[in-house]
Order: structure tokens, then sequence, then C-alpha cells
């Protein structure tokens, strides 16, 4: 009991707890207030699911990866206090928090009228769906030995199994087609589909009826029906899973202290020796990697890319690039007799854009998010940007230099992206979208530049790698998934729908289609190329005035 | 159960990392109520060796008793009597020094959350206690380490290099501590350091280690034989082919 006295404790006087609770309530009051319920279509189903399981994830990865991060799980362990004693009272402490949130939140809702009354079994079910994210959070954090690695794929995961659920929905329709079933939700993505997270917490809360969820909730039951148990079990077992492995884990491993700045900020990117004669040479002067001659920023930014380029990064963005394409292509040809490929790869009679060049823009946000996390979080755990500044560096050239490198590692990452696009369309169907492709590049450098920028304002502000990572994947999320959500659950969108028009993604479709935002059934109104092309670049010199103002006001 | 009347022994205590030897057959032997100086430059294994003794890494080979309790499966009664101080003191930067004092308490049980006030006032930190552990400088983490090290009343301590990285009056401070500590408890400090003034000044016994090997163990001056700790240091370690300990 000691021990969950202290881990409740802990978590209760953690600073993310706070800015969680206040973010929640603030939305919920939003819901209510400048939203009121339509009394023709009553409120089914739990209004804060999603979005306390996205809180739990970024409690459990951020708490138990700091025990790592911090030294406090060695440093107890030395003390005779039980490996196993130490998680289990973590899983217990969060699992409570995340009930507690649900219940608060979800009251409140009931009070604002945003649901008829407060459904308890529904409730009590939810709160049992919470464990398997908790448990699974805490494996990834326990094998990582930090938090960032859980809580990037964490929080990007959930809306993912949306969008996944979203896209099968129109293959419901074309089940009967032989070439569409991979993708049907019959079908073998069904079949894998079916073990996910938010279909089966979906399937167990609402009892294995579509009707009583609300949407977007209610796309992961359209997969087809499973019985309440299966779902129950799955659960169980990924809580057991999670929670049993993390033990396992950290009982047979060997506990070192974890070094700052020798693992990189997320535990993913460790940074190997410089070698090469000008690197030793400068090394041998205590010189900084940016001597020579020609614009500072421009120096600065080329040794950010050299340094990016001594990291796993290339590595990994060179099989992000290649894989995304590739899974296209995959689709497109299982679909062949739908004619998708030609739709996806191909253009359309009027000479018009494929659409794999659009859809490919969804990576941007994500790709310019995770990028710029790492970078800006190692510069502050390593003490490097503090390090440029001792030498007569601004802080807007600083700034400005590593946003240039990231800015360029986007855009080579995405034009890896085009240039497989490129040659699938030309196979399918003869026409080098050359054009087409650099446009989307352009775009997607562009729309780099505005996610980046927030992440520079999230690292001016909280000059911690946790506050970076949250501070960008906060933006993300809202950008891709806060204001897609409820335009799609509203049945009067109203302020929510011209939000929309305001956000990145929103404006990249602008763009690479000329004018229109194709395939999204959403209604948002299309502010215009000259519109777009403004409110991009506004973005990305905005926030990067505001990271510069911010870095200017606080100490180094 | 028991094996030893020496709160620490090892028996061929072996620790590899892959083919990498950080300890090797290592044969320690600290008898109760000395202040025992465990001495190595950078890297010679005594973090590895205080590791294996806390149950924090495994030994590739050979055996380790604490407090005469086996270290293995054997080992947490022993630990609940330890009280331990890592390198670098490991605590909730976001939480005050007593609160972070409370969460260690309720971690170790007993009436350890009762001992708070006492051991506050013996680190000399009661007037800060309510500071935050971020806003804490240096030498105030080192003593809020050793006030979590004090919690339980322990039999035996482990200090692993408790200067380090202190300025000369934080160091100080810890060693003034420290000597209080083994003068006013008579209990059994077990100090690994690299700094030879601070073991010369605090310990009555103690241990080298170099590239993994013990090389020398006994009384301080048994071991010094005459000469400066210094001068017997570099000989033993051939310090003059590296960086010499500090």
């Amino acid at each position: 009991m000691g021990l969950l006295r202290a881990e409740l404790y802990k978590l209760a006087r953690h600073p993310l707890l706070r800015w969680i609770v206040a973010i929640l309530l603030v939305l919920v009051v939003l819901r209510g207030l400048v939203l009121p319920p339509n009394p023709d279509l009553p409120w089914a189903g739990l209004w804060s699911f999603d979005l306390i399981a996205l809180a739990l994830i970024m409690l459990a990865a951020v708490c138990t990866g700091m025990e790592f991060t911090e030294d406090t799980f060695r440093s107890l362990v030395s003390r005779g206090v039980p490996r196993w004693g130490l998680l289990l009272s973590k899983f217990a402490a969060l699992i409570l928090v995340g009930g507690l949130l649900l219940l608060v939140i979800e009251g409140l809702a009931t009070l604002l009228g945003i649901r008829p009354s407060l459904d308890w079994g529904e409730l009590g079910r939810a709160w049992l769906a919470l464990w398997p994210y908790a448990g699974l959070v805490m494996l990834l954090t326990v094998l990582a030995r930090d938090g960032g690695l859980a809580l990037v794929v964490g929080v990007l995961w959930v809306p993912l199994e949306l969008i996944m659920a979203g896209v099968m929905g129109p293959f419901a329709m074309l089940s009967d087609l032989p070439s569409a079933q991979f993708l049907a939700p019959d079908g073998a993505l069904g079949a894998v589909y079916r073990w996910t997270l938010g279909f089966n917490s979906a399937n167990w809360i609402y009892l294995a009826e579509p009707l009583r969820a609300p949407t977007p909730t209610n796309l992961h039951l359209q997969v087809g029906p499973r019985p309440v148990l299966y779902s129950a079990l799955v659960l169980a077992g990924y809580s057991i899973l999670g929670l049993g492995l993390s033990m396992l884990v950290v009982y047979r491993r060997d506990l070192t202290e974890v070094t700052q700045g020798s693992r990189g900020p997320l535990g993913l990117f460790r940074r190997r020796a410089f070698s090469g004669t000008a690197q030793a040479s400068l090394r041998r002067e205590n010189q900084p990697l940016w001597t020579g001659s020609g614009p500072i920023v421009l120096r600065l930014a080329r040794a950010h890319l050299f340094k990016m380029g001594r990291t796993a990064l290339p590595k990994i963005a060179v099989a992000v690039s290649l894989l995304f394409p590739l899974a296209l292509w995959g689709g497109a040809k299982a679909l062949r007799a739908t004619g998708l490929q030609d739709v996806v790869f191909g253009s359309g009679g009027d000479g018009s854009n494929p659409l794999a060049m659009s859809i490919s823009l969804l990576v941007v946000g994500p790709l310019a998010t995770v990028v710029g996390i790492l970078a800006v979080s190692n510069e502050l755990s390593l003490g490097t940007r503090r390090a440029e500044l001792t030498r007569s560096v601004t802080r807007l050239q600083a700034i400005a230099a590593q946003s240039l490198a990231l800015v360029l590692t986007v855009g080579v990452m995405f034009a890896i992206v085009m240039g497989v696009t490129l040659l699938l369309g030309v196979q399918t169907s003869g026409i080098w979208h050359v054009g087409s492709a650099m446009r989307a590049v352009l775009i997607a450098s562009l729309a780099a530049g505005a996610y980046i920028g927030v992440v520079q304002v999230g690292g001016a502000l909280t000059r911690s790698p946790l506050g970076v990572a949250i501070f960008g994947l906060s933006f993300l999320l809202a950008d891709w998934f806060a204001i897609l959500t409820p335009t799609l659950m509203m049945d009067d969108p109203g302020v929510l729908l011209q939000l929309g028009s305001y956000a990145v993604f929103a404006n990249m479709f602008t763009l690479a289609s000329g004018g229109e935002i194709p395939g999204i059934g959403v209604g948002w109104q299309s502010l215009g190329v000259p519109a777009a092309i403004l409110l991009l670049v506004g973005y990305a010199l905005g926030s990067h005035a505001l990271a510069v103002l911010v870095a200017r006001w606080r100490d180094a | 159960m028991t094996q030893s009347p020496l709160d620490i022994e090892t028996a061929g205590l072996s620790k590899y990392y892959g083919r990498q030897p950080a300890v090797i057959d290592l044969d320690l032997r600290v008898p109760q109520g000395v202040v025992f100086g465990f001495l190595g430059r950078n890297g010679a294994g005594k973090t590895t060796t205080i590791g294996m003794l806390l149950g924090l890494l495994r030994p590739s080979s050979g055996q380790a008793w604490l407090l005469g309790h086996k270290v293995g499966r054997d080992l947490r009664p022993a630990l609940r009597r330890t009280g331990v101080l890592l390198d670098q003191p490991a605590f909730y930067p976001y939480l005050s020094g007593r609160e972070n004092l409370w969460v260690v308490a309720q971690a170790l049980g007993g009436d350890a959350h009762a001992r708070i006030p006492e051991v506050l006032e013996t680190v000399e930190l009661a007037g800060r206690a309510r500071d935050r552990f971020a806003a804490y400088s240096g030498g105030m983490k080192q003593r809020l380490g050793l006030a979590a090290a004090l919690l339980n009343d322990p039999d035996l301590f482990v200090f692993d290099e408790p200067t380090t990285g202190l300025d000369p009056v934080g160091q100080r401070d810890i060693r003034r501590l420290i000597r209080r500590l083994a003068d006013e408890t008579g209990k059994t400090i077990f100090l690994s350091s690299h700094q030879l003034r601070e073991v010369e000044q605090i310990c009555d016994q103690v241990a080298i280690i170099d590239r993994g090997r013990l090389i020398a163990q006994g009384p301080l001056q048994d071991v010094a034989a005459g000469r400066d700790l210094e001068t017997m240091f570099v000989e033993l370690t051939g310090g003059n082919d590296g960086a010499a300990a500090g």
C-alpha cells in the first residue's frame, strides 16, 4: 500500500496531469456551452474515451519513462524495493487516475447536457478498457527505458486506428469483388483490425451494438460483429501481456544508469562519434562543426544535417519513405479489378494529379513532427543549443538554421515518397506527373515549416525534451484529429467546420489539388490557393517568430 | 544463511559485458564498523561491483554476501538494512526535498517516514526542505541523497563516488557528514571513490581495483606502506599511462 500511495502522490503532483485535467475541462465545457447538443439527436455513448485513453498513454509514458531517465527506479531497487512491486503499483495508480478522469469528465458532460444520463455499466467497461493502454505503453517504455518512443507510438496509434476504420468502411460495399476482399472488413485487413485496441474497446464498451457508440467510435464497429466476450478476452490479454512482459523485462535485465545525452532523447537515436578528416581537425582545434565561410545560418544548418546524418535517422527515414508508397501500391494492386489502381496512381481524364500524390501528404505532419521532436529535444538534452549561444550565435540564427535543416530533411524524405509514387504512376498510366510531384514536395516543405515551428515553440517554452514531444504531438493531433473528429461527429459543426479550413493539412490538400479538397466528404470550405499559401507561410514564419521571441525572453 | 561476520564479502565475483570484462575474480572483505574506501580509476569496475552487491546487475560468476545475505534471491532483507547513495542522487525534480523523502519512505515502508524531520536536520536541509529538488544545488542534491540513505536507520552504508561533481565546499560538507556518521553511529561505510584525499581523510581500510581486478586490500597504513597514497596508487595502477586519479 505504501508503494501505491507513493505512486498516486507522484502522479497527482506531476505537472502533466494538471495540464491534462485543464485541457479536458476546457474541452468538455466548450463542447457543452459553445456547441450545445441537438435535442433531436440525443448523444450516445461516452464522449471522452479516446481523449482519456490518449491522456493515459501520455501519463504512462512520461511517468514510467521518468523513473529510468531520472534514475529513480534503480535508486529504489537498490534499497530493496521489489522491481515487480514498483511496476505493479505504477500500473494500479495509472488506471485509478484514468478511471477518476473518466468519471469526472463524463459526469461533467452529463451535467452540461452533452449526454442524457450516466450509464454506470458503460463507464465501468470503459475503465477496464483503459487497462491495456496503460499496460502496453508501460511495456514499450520499459523496453526503451525512456517514455519518448511509447509517447510517439501511443499517441499516433489511436488516431491511426480510427483512420484505418474509416478507410475500411467504403470497402464493405465492394466485398463481393474478389480483388476487394483484402481491404474489406471481412478480408485480411479486417481480420488484423479485429485485434486492435480501438475495435475491441469499442466492441466491449458498447456491447457490440454500433448504435450505442458515438461517432466516430462507431466506425470501429463496422468491421463486422464479434462477441463481446471475444473483445473482453483480447483486452484482458493485452493488459496481462503488457504488464507481465514489463515485469519480466525489468526482472531479467541489469539496471544500469541511463546517461542523459548518450542515448538521445527518445531512446532511439544514439549519436555515433564524429569521424572524417575535417571533423577530426575541427575537434583538435576545439572548433565547432559550423566553422567555415559563408552565412552563419547556412553553416549551422549544414552542421545540423551532418549531425543528423550520424544518427540512425537516415536509415529509418528512407525505410518509412519507401514503405508508404509501396503500401499504397500494394493496396491499389490488390484492387486492380475495381479500377482503384487507376484512380490512385493514374490521372483523371482531365489530366489531374494522381490521388496518391495528395494522399501521401498525410505523412508530412507525423514525419515533420517526429523528426522535429527528435532534433530539438536532442539539442536540449545535449546542451548544444546553449553551446551555440555561447559562441556568439543569436537565438534567431540558431533556431532558423536548425529549422532550415529539418525542413530540408523532411523535403528530401518526401521527395523519396514522391519519386516512388511517380514511378508507380508511370507504370499504371504511362504519364510522368513530374510537375505535380515537384509541387507536392514544395507543399510538403512549406507545411513542414509550420509543424517544425510549433516544435520549436515547445522547445523554447518548456526547454525539456518531454515538453517538446508533448507540444509537437498535441499540435499534430489538434491539426489532424481533434478538428477532424468533431467535424465528423457533429450534426451541426458550425464553428468547428470553419476551423477545419484553417488546419495545416487541409490547406496542404487545397494546394495539392489546385483549390479543392478531394476525397474528403466533410464539407470543409477550401480557402483557395492564394489564401492557403499565405496561411502556410504565415504559420511557418509566425511559429518561428514566436519561438525566437520566447527563447529571447527566457534564459538559455 | 549467515556466511561471514563481514558486512560485505565477495568470492570470485566477475562481470562481463559480452566478452568485455568489467570485474574479474573479485575477493573483497569489508569488516563491520569500518569506513572502507574502494579505490580505482574511472572505469576500473567500482560502480559495476556496487551494482552487483546491490542486486542491480547480475554477476557473470562468483558469489557475494551483503550483511550475511547471499546476493541473489536472498538479498532483499539485506538491502532493507542498507543505506545507498549512488553517484547521482536520483529524485523527482518536480517534488520538494521533503516530498521526495516521503515518497522514498513510503516505498521503504516501516517507520521510515517518521524519521524525515530528523534526517533533514542531520544533513542540514531542514530550512530548504520545501524547495523543489530541481532548484537544489549539486551539494544540496547530494545531501538529500544522504538523507534518503539515512531514512531506514541502516546498518551499512554504500556510497558510490558521493562527491563527484561537487565544488570544494560541497565536497568538504559531504566528507564531514560521512565522517560524522561513522564516528557517531559506528556503522560500516563502504565508499567508492577515485579521490585520494577523500579516502585518506575518512577511510580506515581500502581496497584498490584496477581494470576489474583487485590489486590491494587492507588497513590504509598497511596498503600505503609508508608512502603517500597518491604515490602508492600511481605505482599500483600504472597511473602514468593514463588519466591519474584525482
